[in-house]
Protein backbone atom coordinates (compact mmCIF):
# COMPACT_ATOMS: atom_id res chain seq x y z
CA UNK A 1 0.00 0.00 0.00
CA UNK A 2 2.72 2.50 0.90
CA UNK A 3 4.60 1.45 -2.24
CA UNK A 4 1.95 2.55 -4.27
CA UNK A 5 1.66 6.08 -2.75
CA UNK A 6 5.01 6.62 -3.09
CA UNK A 7 4.99 5.52 -6.87
CA UNK A 8 2.10 7.67 -7.43
CA UNK A 9 3.63 10.28 -5.65
CA UNK A 10 6.49 9.80 -7.57
CA UNK A 11 4.48 9.86 -11.01
CA UNK A 12 3.00 13.27 -9.11
CA UNK A 13 6.42 15.20 -8.70
CA UNK A 14 7.99 13.42 -11.74
CA UNK A 15 4.87 14.91 -14.21
CA UNK A 16 5.33 18.40 -12.45
CA UNK A 17 8.97 18.68 -13.26
CA UNK A 18 8.32 17.69 -16.70
CA UNK A 19 8.91 21.13 -18.06
CA UNK A 20 11.84 21.80 -16.76
CA UNK A 21 13.40 18.29 -17.80
CA UNK A 22 12.09 19.35 -21.24
CA UNK A 23 13.67 22.74 -21.14
CA UNK A 24 17.39 21.37 -19.78
CA UNK A 25 16.95 18.78 -22.25
CA UNK A 26 16.04 21.06 -25.20
CA UNK A 27 18.80 23.89 -24.09
CA UNK A 28 21.49 20.73 -24.24
CA UNK A 29 20.29 19.32 -28.40
CA UNK A 30 18.47 22.28 -29.54
CA UNK A 31 16.23 19.75 -30.76
CA UNK A 32 12.58 19.71 -29.85
CA UNK A 33 11.51 15.94 -30.57
CA UNK A 34 14.92 14.75 -29.33
CA UNK A 35 14.75 16.88 -26.26
CA UNK A 36 10.84 15.30 -25.85
CA UNK A 37 12.26 11.74 -26.81
CA UNK A 38 15.01 12.31 -24.14
CA UNK A 39 12.58 13.22 -21.47
CA UNK A 40 10.16 10.63 -22.29
CA UNK A 41 12.98 8.07 -21.74
CA UNK A 42 14.03 9.57 -18.46
CA UNK A 43 10.97 9.36 -16.94
CA UNK A 44 10.61 5.79 -17.82
CA UNK A 45 13.89 5.10 -16.53
CA UNK A 46 13.15 6.98 -12.94
CA UNK A 47 9.64 5.14 -12.64
CA UNK A 48 11.61 1.96 -13.20
CA UNK A 49 14.16 2.71 -10.70
CA UNK A 50 12.05 4.32 -8.85
CA UNK A 51 13.65 2.10 -5.75
CA UNK A 52 16.61 4.28 -6.34
CA UNK A 53 15.20 7.13 -4.53
CA UNK A 54 15.51 7.38 -1.21
CA UNK A 55 14.89 11.21 -0.66
CA UNK A 56 12.66 13.59 -2.17
CA UNK A 57 14.57 16.47 -1.65
CA UNK A 58 17.17 14.87 -4.31
CA UNK A 59 14.80 14.36 -6.90
CA UNK A 60 16.07 17.01 -9.03
CA UNK A 61 19.53 16.35 -9.43
CA UNK A 62 18.65 12.79 -9.30
CA UNK A 63 16.24 13.24 -12.68
CA UNK A 64 19.28 15.68 -13.97
CA UNK A 65 21.66 12.70 -13.78
CA UNK A 66 19.67 10.13 -15.13
CA UNK A 67 18.48 12.71 -17.96
CA UNK A 68 22.36 13.33 -18.66
CA UNK A 69 22.79 9.34 -18.95
CA UNK A 70 20.36 9.21 -21.84
CA UNK A 71 21.80 12.17 -23.06
CA UNK A 72 25.16 10.52 -23.34
CA UNK A 73 23.84 6.78 -24.66
CA UNK A 74 22.48 8.65 -26.80
CA UNK A 75 25.38 10.52 -28.18
CA UNK A 76 27.30 7.35 -27.87
CA UNK A 77 24.81 5.89 -29.79
CA UNK A 78 24.15 8.25 -32.97
CA UNK A 79 26.25 7.34 -36.10
CA UNK A 80 28.21 11.00 -37.59
CA UNK A 81 25.51 12.56 -39.46
CA UNK A 82 24.84 16.15 -40.96
CA UNK A 83 21.08 16.90 -41.28
CA UNK A 84 20.59 19.15 -44.01
CA UNK A 85 17.82 21.16 -42.45
CA UNK A 86 21.01 22.52 -39.80
CA UNK A 87 22.76 23.65 -42.71
CA UNK A 88 22.74 27.56 -43.32
CA UNK A 89 22.47 28.60 -46.55
CA UNK A 90 24.98 31.37 -47.23
CA UNK A 91 23.31 34.90 -46.93
CA UNK A 92 24.41 37.62 -44.71
CA UNK A 93 22.29 40.08 -45.80
CA UNK A 94 18.56 38.78 -46.16
CA UNK A 95 16.00 40.63 -44.20
CA UNK A 96 15.67 36.73 -42.17
CA UNK A 97 18.91 37.18 -40.96
CA UNK A 98 18.87 40.78 -39.74
CA UNK A 99 15.49 40.13 -38.23
CA UNK A 100 16.97 36.89 -36.30
CA UNK A 101 19.91 38.94 -35.15
CA UNK A 102 17.75 41.38 -33.50
CA UNK A 103 15.94 39.05 -31.72
CA UNK A 104 17.95 38.78 -28.19
CA UNK A 105 16.41 35.41 -26.99
CA UNK A 106 17.66 33.76 -30.69
CA UNK A 107 20.92 34.90 -30.30
CA UNK A 108 21.83 33.59 -26.67
CA UNK A 109 20.24 29.89 -27.66
CA UNK A 110 22.27 30.02 -30.75
CA UNK A 111 25.65 31.41 -28.69
CA UNK A 112 24.28 28.55 -26.16
CA UNK A 113 24.01 25.93 -29.31
CA UNK A 114 27.65 26.87 -30.31
CA UNK A 115 29.58 25.99 -26.72
CA UNK A 116 30.88 23.16 -26.49
CA UNK A 117 29.02 20.26 -25.21
CA UNK A 118 30.05 19.90 -21.54
CA UNK A 119 30.24 23.62 -21.25
CA UNK A 120 26.63 24.22 -22.23
CA UNK A 121 25.67 21.36 -20.45
CA UNK A 122 27.14 22.69 -16.88
CA UNK A 123 25.72 26.33 -17.60
CA UNK A 124 22.49 24.90 -18.36
CA UNK A 125 22.18 23.08 -15.18
CA UNK A 126 24.19 26.36 -13.25
CA UNK A 127 22.64 29.03 -14.50
CA UNK A 128 19.31 27.85 -15.85
CA UNK A 129 18.46 25.21 -12.99
CA UNK A 130 20.18 26.68 -10.26
CA UNK A 131 21.90 23.87 -9.08
CA UNK A 132 24.49 24.16 -7.10
CA UNK A 133 27.96 23.55 -7.99
CA UNK A 134 28.02 20.07 -5.84
CA UNK A 135 25.05 18.89 -7.36
CA UNK A 136 26.13 19.88 -10.81
CA UNK A 137 29.23 17.90 -10.00
CA UNK A 138 27.47 14.81 -8.87
CA UNK A 139 24.64 15.24 -12.16
CA UNK A 140 27.33 15.02 -14.37
CA UNK A 141 30.38 12.86 -12.89
CA UNK A 142 33.25 15.14 -13.26
CA UNK A 143 35.00 16.50 -10.20
CA UNK A 144 33.74 20.04 -8.79
CA UNK A 145 37.15 21.75 -10.09
CA UNK A 146 36.02 20.50 -13.63
CA UNK A 147 32.43 22.10 -12.91
CA UNK A 148 34.08 25.64 -12.30
CA UNK A 149 36.72 25.64 -15.11
CA UNK A 150 34.04 24.87 -17.64
CA UNK A 151 31.25 27.39 -16.44
CA UNK A 152 34.19 29.97 -16.73
CA UNK A 153 34.84 28.90 -20.16
CA UNK A 154 31.24 28.81 -20.98
CA UNK A 155 30.29 32.12 -19.70
CA UNK A 156 33.42 34.22 -20.95
CA UNK A 157 32.64 32.67 -24.65
CA UNK A 158 28.90 33.94 -24.00
CA UNK A 159 29.95 37.14 -22.56
CA UNK A 160 32.28 37.97 -26.26
CA UNK A 161 29.18 36.85 -28.13
CA UNK A 162 26.68 38.15 -26.35
CA UNK A 163 27.56 41.27 -24.29
CA UNK A 164 28.36 43.57 -27.55
CA UNK A 165 24.71 43.08 -28.81
CA UNK A 166 23.15 44.08 -25.23
CA UNK A 167 25.07 47.15 -25.66
CA UNK A 168 24.25 47.90 -28.77
CA UNK A 169 20.76 48.01 -27.89
CA UNK A 170 20.94 49.81 -24.65
CA UNK A 171 22.57 52.46 -27.22
CA UNK A 172 19.93 52.50 -29.36
CA UNK A 173 16.88 53.01 -26.67
CA UNK A 174 18.89 55.86 -25.30
CA UNK A 175 19.64 57.74 -28.56
CA UNK A 176 16.13 56.96 -29.19
CA UNK A 177 14.90 58.75 -25.92
CA UNK A 178 17.34 61.47 -26.73
CA UNK A 179 15.20 62.22 -29.98
CA UNK A 180 11.83 62.51 -28.24
CA UNK A 181 13.56 64.76 -25.56
CA UNK A 182 14.82 67.01 -28.31
CA UNK A 183 11.58 66.80 -30.38
CA UNK A 184 9.90 68.20 -26.91
CA UNK A 185 11.88 70.91 -26.36
CA UNK B 1 55.74 33.33 -14.27
CA UNK B 2 53.27 33.73 -16.87
CA UNK B 3 51.85 30.37 -15.49
CA UNK B 4 51.44 31.71 -12.09
CA UNK B 5 49.84 34.49 -13.37
CA UNK B 6 47.21 33.06 -15.92
CA UNK B 7 46.65 30.31 -12.28
CA UNK B 8 45.80 33.32 -10.49
CA UNK B 9 43.33 35.07 -12.47
CA UNK B 10 41.57 32.06 -13.66
CA UNK B 11 40.99 31.42 -9.51
CA UNK B 12 40.39 34.90 -9.45
CA UNK B 13 37.44 34.18 -12.02
CA UNK B 14 36.31 31.03 -10.49
CA UNK B 15 35.73 32.80 -7.09
CA UNK B 16 34.07 35.39 -9.14
CA UNK B 17 31.75 32.96 -11.15
CA UNK B 18 30.96 31.10 -7.25
CA UNK B 19 30.49 34.65 -6.04
CA UNK B 20 27.81 35.14 -8.68
CA UNK B 21 26.73 32.02 -8.09
CA UNK B 22 26.02 32.13 -4.25
CA UNK B 23 28.81 29.23 -4.14
CA UNK B 24 31.70 30.81 -2.10
CA UNK B 25 32.38 29.82 1.53
CA UNK B 26 32.06 32.81 3.86
CA UNK B 27 35.98 33.55 4.58
CA UNK B 28 35.99 33.62 0.68
CA UNK B 29 33.46 35.56 -0.18
CA UNK B 30 34.84 38.48 2.25
CA UNK B 31 37.90 38.15 0.33
CA UNK B 32 36.52 38.91 -3.07
CA UNK B 33 34.58 41.64 -1.48
CA UNK B 34 37.12 43.36 -0.57
CA UNK B 35 38.78 43.09 -3.85
CA UNK B 36 35.55 44.42 -5.88
CA UNK B 37 35.68 47.23 -3.81
CA UNK B 38 38.99 48.66 -4.49
CA UNK B 39 39.35 47.14 -8.30
CA UNK B 40 36.46 48.67 -10.76
CA UNK B 41 37.35 46.13 -13.59
CA UNK B 42 36.51 43.32 -11.30
CA UNK B 43 32.95 44.42 -10.21
CA UNK B 44 31.97 45.41 -14.03
CA UNK B 45 33.01 41.82 -14.29
CA UNK B 46 30.63 40.47 -11.97
CA UNK B 47 28.32 42.58 -13.40
CA UNK B 48 28.71 40.94 -16.63
CA UNK B 49 28.53 37.63 -15.30
CA UNK B 50 25.11 38.26 -13.73
CA UNK B 51 23.92 39.52 -17.07
CA UNK B 52 24.95 36.32 -18.44
CA UNK B 53 22.99 34.41 -16.19
CA UNK B 54 19.92 36.48 -16.49
CA UNK B 55 20.50 35.92 -20.33
CA UNK B 56 20.67 32.29 -20.04
CA UNK B 57 17.35 32.34 -17.83
CA UNK B 58 15.76 34.82 -20.75
CA UNK B 59 16.49 32.48 -23.63
CA UNK B 60 14.79 29.44 -22.00
CA UNK B 61 11.56 30.54 -20.21
CA UNK B 62 9.62 27.91 -18.77
CA UNK B 63 6.10 29.00 -19.49
CA UNK B 64 7.13 27.98 -23.13
CA UNK B 65 8.71 24.73 -22.23
CA UNK B 66 5.14 24.15 -19.79
CA UNK B 67 3.16 24.54 -22.84
CA UNK B 68 4.83 22.63 -24.97
CA UNK B 69 5.65 19.72 -22.40
CA UNK B 70 2.14 19.57 -21.33
CA UNK B 71 0.72 19.10 -24.74
CA UNK B 72 3.63 16.41 -25.44
CA UNK B 73 2.68 14.69 -22.13
CA UNK B 74 -1.02 14.35 -23.30
CA UNK B 75 -0.41 12.83 -26.42
CA UNK B 76 1.86 10.48 -25.63
CA UNK B 77 0.07 9.54 -22.36
CA UNK B 78 -3.19 9.01 -23.39
CA UNK B 79 -3.19 5.71 -23.22
CA UNK B 80 -2.52 5.72 -19.88
CA UNK B 81 -4.35 8.88 -19.14
CA UNK B 82 -7.86 6.69 -20.95
CA UNK B 83 -6.72 3.33 -18.47
CA UNK B 84 -7.29 5.32 -15.58
CA UNK B 85 -10.09 6.78 -16.54
CA UNK B 86 -11.49 3.63 -17.82
CA UNK B 87 -10.26 2.12 -14.61
CA UNK B 88 -12.26 4.96 -12.64
CA UNK B 89 -15.42 4.56 -14.72
CA UNK B 90 -15.30 0.77 -14.29
CA UNK B 91 -15.11 0.93 -10.47
CA UNK B 92 -17.85 3.50 -10.58
CA UNK B 93 -19.77 1.11 -12.52
CA UNK B 94 -19.34 -1.49 -10.04
CA UNK B 95 -19.99 0.79 -7.21
CA UNK B 96 -23.06 1.87 -8.35
CA UNK B 97 -23.96 -1.54 -9.28
CA UNK B 98 -23.54 -2.32 -5.35
CA UNK B 99 -25.95 0.46 -3.91
CA UNK B 100 -28.47 -0.01 -7.27
CA UNK B 101 -28.17 -3.79 -5.88
CA UNK B 102 -28.39 -3.02 -2.56
CA UNK B 103 -30.98 -1.02 -2.75
CA UNK B 104 -33.12 -2.72 -5.97
CA UNK B 105 -34.25 -5.68 -6.02
CA UNK B 106 -34.41 -5.74 -9.84
CA UNK B 107 -31.16 -5.09 -10.59
CA UNK B 108 -30.69 -8.44 -10.31
CA UNK B 109 -27.67 -8.95 -12.56
CA UNK B 110 -25.42 -6.29 -10.74
CA UNK B 111 -26.32 -7.89 -7.52
CA UNK B 112 -24.94 -11.16 -8.99
CA UNK B 113 -21.57 -9.87 -9.81
CA UNK B 114 -21.35 -8.10 -6.79
CA UNK B 115 -21.60 -11.19 -4.72
CA UNK B 116 -19.20 -13.09 -7.51
CA UNK B 117 -22.23 -15.10 -8.34
CA UNK B 118 -21.79 -14.28 -12.11
CA UNK B 119 -21.71 -16.90 -14.09
CA UNK B 120 -18.09 -16.91 -15.98
CA UNK B 121 -18.30 -17.27 -19.67
CA UNK B 122 -15.26 -19.60 -20.57
CA UNK B 123 -15.39 -19.13 -24.25
CA UNK B 124 -16.22 -14.95 -23.91
CA UNK B 125 -13.62 -12.44 -24.12
CA UNK B 126 -12.83 -9.12 -24.34
CA UNK B 127 -8.91 -8.29 -25.49
CA UNK B 128 -8.01 -4.81 -24.80
CA UNK B 129 -5.79 -2.89 -26.74
CA UNK B 130 -5.27 1.05 -25.75
CA UNK B 131 -1.46 1.64 -27.31
CA UNK B 132 0.03 2.00 -30.46
CA UNK B 133 3.12 0.12 -30.10
CA UNK B 134 3.42 -2.52 -33.07
CA UNK B 135 4.48 -5.65 -30.48
CA UNK B 136 1.23 -4.75 -28.44
CA UNK B 137 -0.75 -4.88 -31.51
CA UNK B 138 1.05 -7.87 -32.86
CA UNK B 139 0.42 -9.45 -29.51
CA UNK B 140 -3.57 -8.40 -29.44
CA UNK B 141 -3.67 -10.36 -32.89
CA UNK B 142 -2.35 -13.45 -31.68
CA UNK B 143 -4.53 -13.76 -28.55
CA UNK B 144 -7.66 -12.91 -30.72
CA UNK B 145 -6.64 -15.66 -33.32
CA UNK B 146 -5.23 -18.19 -30.47
CA UNK B 147 -8.82 -17.82 -28.19
CA UNK B 148 -10.86 -17.88 -31.79
CA UNK B 149 -9.08 -20.85 -32.64
CA UNK B 150 -9.54 -22.67 -28.76
CA UNK B 151 -13.29 -22.07 -28.63
CA UNK B 152 -14.25 -22.33 -32.38
CA UNK B 153 -16.48 -25.77 -31.75
CA UNK B 154 -18.29 -23.90 -28.85
CA UNK B 155 -19.23 -20.99 -31.13
CA UNK B 156 -16.94 -18.84 -28.76
CA UNK B 157 -16.45 -14.95 -29.10
CA UNK B 158 -13.65 -12.59 -28.97
CA UNK B 159 -13.90 -8.85 -29.10
CA UNK B 160 -10.93 -6.85 -29.42
CA UNK B 161 -11.38 -3.54 -28.09
CA UNK B 162 -9.48 -0.23 -29.03
CA UNK B 163 -9.30 2.60 -27.39
CA UNK B 164 -7.00 5.87 -27.04
CA UNK B 165 -3.80 4.94 -29.02
CA UNK B 166 -5.15 1.47 -29.67
CA UNK B 167 -7.20 2.84 -32.14
CA UNK B 168 -4.66 3.11 -34.26
CA UNK B 169 -5.41 -0.36 -35.06
CA UNK B 170 -8.17 0.03 -36.97
CA UNK B 171 -7.25 3.34 -38.81
CA UNK B 172 -6.33 2.24 -42.08
CA UNK B 173 -3.80 5.11 -42.22
CA UNK B 174 -2.06 4.20 -39.09
CA UNK B 175 -2.44 0.82 -39.03
CA UNK B 176 0.54 -1.71 -40.30
CA UNK B 177 -2.20 -4.83 -40.03
CA UNK B 178 -5.04 -3.99 -42.53
CA UNK B 179 -4.47 -6.92 -44.49
CA UNK B 180 -4.17 -9.25 -41.13
CA UNK B 181 -7.66 -8.14 -39.49
CA UNK B 182 -9.07 -8.74 -42.97
CA UNK B 183 -7.97 -12.23 -42.94
CA UNK B 184 -8.84 -12.58 -39.37
CA UNK B 185 -12.30 -11.20 -39.75
CA UNK B 186 -12.82 -13.83 -42.53
CA UNK B 187 -11.35 -16.85 -41.25
CA UNK B 188 -13.27 -16.05 -37.72
CA UNK B 189 -16.44 -14.47 -37.82
CA UNK B 190 -16.47 -15.01 -33.49
CA UNK B 191 -13.85 -12.24 -33.91
CA UNK B 192 -14.78 -8.50 -33.82
CA UNK B 193 -12.94 -5.31 -33.67
CA UNK B 194 -14.38 -2.65 -32.09
CA UNK B 195 -13.61 0.99 -31.83
CA UNK B 196 -14.01 3.64 -28.94
CA UNK B 197 -16.52 6.31 -30.20
CA UNK B 198 -15.66 8.62 -27.83
CA UNK B 199 -11.53 8.53 -28.66
CA UNK B 200 -12.89 8.85 -32.33
CA UNK B 201 -14.80 12.08 -31.50
CA UNK B 202 -11.57 13.28 -29.57
CA UNK B 203 -9.28 12.66 -32.81
CA UNK B 204 -11.72 14.50 -35.19
CA UNK B 205 -11.95 17.63 -32.90
CA UNK B 206 -7.84 16.97 -33.16
CA UNK B 207 -7.48 17.54 -36.64
CA UNK B 208 -7.10 13.83 -36.75
CA UNK B 209 -10.05 11.81 -38.18
CA UNK B 210 -10.05 8.29 -37.77
CA UNK B 211 -9.93 6.22 -40.91
CA UNK B 212 -12.05 3.18 -39.77
CA UNK B 213 -11.56 -0.33 -41.91
CA UNK B 214 -14.43 -1.74 -43.07
CA UNK B 215 -14.49 -4.44 -40.68
CA UNK B 216 -14.45 -2.37 -37.40
CA UNK B 217 -17.54 -1.43 -34.92
CA UNK B 218 -17.64 1.20 -33.56
CA UNK B 219 -18.94 1.61 -29.90
CA UNK B 220 -20.32 5.19 -27.88
CA UNK B 221 -17.52 4.08 -25.34
CA UNK B 222 -15.05 1.30 -25.04
CA UNK B 223 -15.12 1.43 -21.66
CA UNK B 224 -18.89 1.16 -20.83
CA UNK B 225 -18.50 -1.28 -23.26
CA UNK B 226 -15.79 -3.26 -21.74
CA UNK B 227 -17.90 -2.85 -18.14
CA UNK B 228 -21.35 -4.24 -19.63
CA UNK B 229 -19.70 -7.08 -20.81
CA UNK B 230 -18.06 -7.75 -17.30
CA UNK B 231 -20.99 -7.83 -15.85
CA UNK B 232 -22.15 -10.50 -18.33
CA UNK B 233 -19.15 -12.71 -17.38
CA UNK B 234 -17.12 -12.18 -20.45
CA UNK B 235 -13.37 -12.57 -19.36
CA UNK B 236 -11.11 -9.66 -19.86
CA UNK B 237 -7.88 -9.67 -21.14
CA UNK B 238 -5.63 -5.77 -21.07
CA UNK B 239 -2.37 -6.28 -23.67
Amino acid sequence: MFKLLYKRKLERKIAEFRPRLYRLAYAWCSDAMLADDLVQETITKALKKHNQLKDFSVLNAWLFKILNNCWMHYLRSKKPSLDIDNIELISHHCPEKKFNQLHLVDRVRKAIEMLPLNQRQVITLIDLEENSYNEASDILGIPIGTVMSRLNRARSQLKNKLIGIELANTTKKTNHLKRLVNNGK
Amino acid sequence: MENNKTNQETKIQNMLNALADGQLPVHEREEILSMLDKDPQLSSEVCEIYRIKDLVKTAYPLHEFKQKSSKNFFTKHAGSLKIASAFFAFILTLASGFYIANNHTESLVKTQIVNQQVAIQKDKYIVFLSSSQPEKMTQVLYKAETLAQEHQASNGQVYVVTSAEGLDLLDKSLSPFEQKIALLSQQYPSIKFIACNNTMYRRKKEGKPVNLMANAQVVPSAVDFVATHLLKGWQYISI
